[in-house]
């Protein structure tokens, strides 16, 4: 995994992302249902990052807080499956909030 | 350390500080690994992963992964052998059970030293056996990480020792005597 900061080409970044979404089908095939869903969420937890790689991408506050908050919350899953599907409705709000904004 | 509070202490780790893992401390953590519970004649053997280009490789492949762990240790079983010791059972049941025993050694005496760590069991297996040229008939099962820990997660929540107790018989619910 690239970690912000560090000399990671897009190349590179897009190949992880590309990488870790194909290994998560993979395994989508035998975790629990959920754990679908959880690594969308992981997957656009990562994609955020894009900005460290991407020169002119300009970094969106909304996004990093949506990251911040997957981060937190994203591991609920394994204990609080209610909890969990909460937490997406959640964000589907704050993203339709975001794009009737923007 | 007391044993209790490394059992109740113990976290999942998943963000680690970028201090390396001294050799003797990792070497204690495998010795701790091969002194679990086994049940079939040879039960488990070992990766140690401390090259950081390999280790960032694994983690491409590994969604349940994340990747500032100073080492990982990728813990393997022979099923052709455990089947040929231990039939089905050493097949089925000793391949799963006894690198799951090892881990928990692994996990607690790594705490003991100071350390954090996570099991991780979401990993794409055949891609995991291609980057460490794992052969055919032998399985990774986990990988261990290890490192220096930045952040503690809350543990989770677990059930009360009542909800998952039952004395002599299943159905019958555990009580706790009140002390007087």
């Amino acid at each position: 995994m690239s970690e912000p900061g560090t000399k990671t080409t897009v190349e590179d970044f897009v190949l992880e992302l590309e990488c870790f979404i194909v290994m998560s089908a993979k395994l989508c095939i035998t975790e629990p249902p959920l754990y679908g869903p959880f690594r969308l969420l992981d997957t656009a937890r990562r994609l955020v990052d894009i900005a460290e790689h991407v020169p002119g991408y300009k970094k969106s506050q909304f996004l990093q807080e949506v990251k911040k908050q997957i981060d937190e919350k994203m591991w609920i899953v394994q204990w609080d499956l209610e909890g969990f599907k909460k937490f997406i409705d959640d964000l589907v709000l704050q993203f339709a909030t975001e794009i009737k904004r923007s | 350390m007391d044993l209790e509070k490394a059992i109740t202490g113990r976290r999942a780790i998943r963000k680690y500080t970028a201090r390396e893992v001294e050799e003797e401390k990792i070497l204690a953590i495998l010795e701790a690994g091969r002194w679990a519970p086994y049940g079939n004649l040879r039960p488990w053997e070992a990766v140690l992963i401390k090259d950081k280009t390999i280790l960032k490789k694994i983690w491409k492949v590994s969604p349940g992964g994340f990747g500032d762990a100073s080492c990982a240790i990728v813990l393997c079983v022979d099923k052709h052998k455990a089947s040929e010791t231990a039939g089905l059972v050493g097949k089925d049941f000793c391949s799963i059970a006894d690198p799951s025993f090892a881990a928990q050694n692994m996990l607690l005496t790594a705490y003991s030293l100071g350390l954090g760590s996570c099991p991780i069991i979401s990993f794409a297996k055949q891609a995991l056996k291609i980057l460490l040229e794992i052969p055919d008939n032998v399985d990774p099962v986990y990988i261990v990480t290890m490192g220096y820990t930045d952040q503690v997660p809350s543990p989770p929540p677990r059930p009360a020792l009542e909800e998952i107790l039952f004395l002599d018989k299943y159905g019958n619910r555990y009580l706790r005597q009140e002390k007087t």
